[in-house]
């Protein structure tokens, strides 16, 4: 009679046990639903969250009493949210880049310039590059009326930017230089097609030139965009 | 207990403070401020962390995720040349503000 007796009790204790996993799961959903914090960000809350909980249960606390006061510690994930938005984390917007780089990729295979017969951009590249080196005999003389110098200082950025920015991305120090060589590249190259535009009405320019224009302008827009003042920014994806 | 405006104001002396005595992470620094100041200054967990993203977004700290001893990754600071500097410069201007305070109230000041 007895164990039948302590049979619903024993169920209704299975019941009301706190699933401390469940209680964390459901508290990430809540963080991942904050539109302001990035992965990382996400992640090292979490880590946060997990400390706390250890130290109030090693305080001797069960845990429901130490999650209930590790989250209330942590306060209001809605504030928290509003606060990282302030700070505007954003060093430069990832997809944008992404997007850039395949543009730049593709635009290199483009028809470039008609005064060369319609080049592909890297042949156009290829064949100048003895200039540059030094061997003037060896190149393409047909080439030489382009201000080369200034377009491979873009193309330069364009190939080391995804080493630059997936590496030092988040090194403020860094990312400051970088967008000063970003801006510098942008008036210098903007300078070279105004000119181009000016004095040829771009009738030289190949489909490849403009693709090209896009994915460099592409490139600097995610940059850059760390300059755009906070209420300008949040429609972009922190990375 | 500190008001909120001067809680605010101390979170970059106080952080870089900690960091230049050597790396840590988030939990463990509120611990430590809570520590050092017997309760006084109450930071909401959850708020530290856009003021370390502040610091590092202004070169005076960096980070980088480790593995603890625990063997849980965690996210740890640490203080840079710029860090260092600019608590310098912090470290004059509150014991200028603690040293007038200080005239004032007729209590010694301390050495700049």
């Amino acid at each position: 009679m007895a164990g039948r007796s302590q049979l619903p009790v024993q169920i209704m204790e299975n019941q009301t046990r706190f699933d401390l996993n469940a209680a964390v799961e459901n508290w990430r959903n809540e963080l991942a639903a904050q539109p302001n914090l990035a992965s990382d960000d996400r992640r090292e809350l979490e880590t946060h969250l997990r400390d706390a909980i250890a130290g109030f249960q090693q305080r001797g606390l069960n845990d429901k009493e130490s999650f209930q006061l590790a989250r209330e510690k942590i306060g209001q994930l809605q504030l928290i949210g509003k606060e990282f938005k302030k700070v505007g984390a954003i060093c430069w917007n990832k997809p944008m880049a992404l997007t850039a780089w395949g543009i730049f990729a593709v635009s290199l295979f483009l028809p470039a310039y008609a005064a060369i017969g319609m080049w592909p951009g890297y042949k156009c590249a290829l064949a100048i590059l003895p200039w540059h080196m030094g061997f003037p005999g060896k190149g393409d003389e047909r080439l030489v009326f382009i201000n080369f110098e200034l377009l491979n200082f873009a193309n330069l950025l364009m190939i080391a930017s995804p080493i630059l920015l997936c590496w030092f991305g988040r090194n403020a120090r860094l990312m400051r230089w970088f967008h000063y060589l970003t801006l510098a590249a942008v008036i210098s190259v903007g300078w070279f097609y105004l000119d181009e535009f000016i004095h040829n009405y771009g009738r030289d320019c190949g489909v490849g030139c403009y693709v090209w224009i896009l994915s460099f302008v592409l490139l600097c827009l995610s940059v850059l965009s760390r300059f755009l003042p906070p209420q300008n920014r949040k429609n972009l994806k922190r990375v | 207990m500190l008001t909120k405006d001067l809680v605010a104001a101390s979170s970059k002396p106080l952080l870089l403070s900690i960091l230049a005595g050597g790396e840590s992470y988030g939990y463990e620094i509120i611990q430590k401020v809570r520590e050092l100041s017997g309760g006084q200054i109450e930071w909401s967990d959850g708020m530290l962390y856009p003021v370390l993203h502040r610091l590092e977004r202004d070169g005076l700290i960096e980070s980088e995720w480790k593995e603890a001893d625990t063997g849980r990754e965690r996210k740890y600071y640490f203080i840079s040349s710029d860090g260092r500097k600019a608590l310098k410069t912090e470290r004059q201007q509150w014991l200028a503000a603690h040293n007038s305070l200080c005239k004032l109230w007729k209590i010694k000041p301390v050495s700049i």
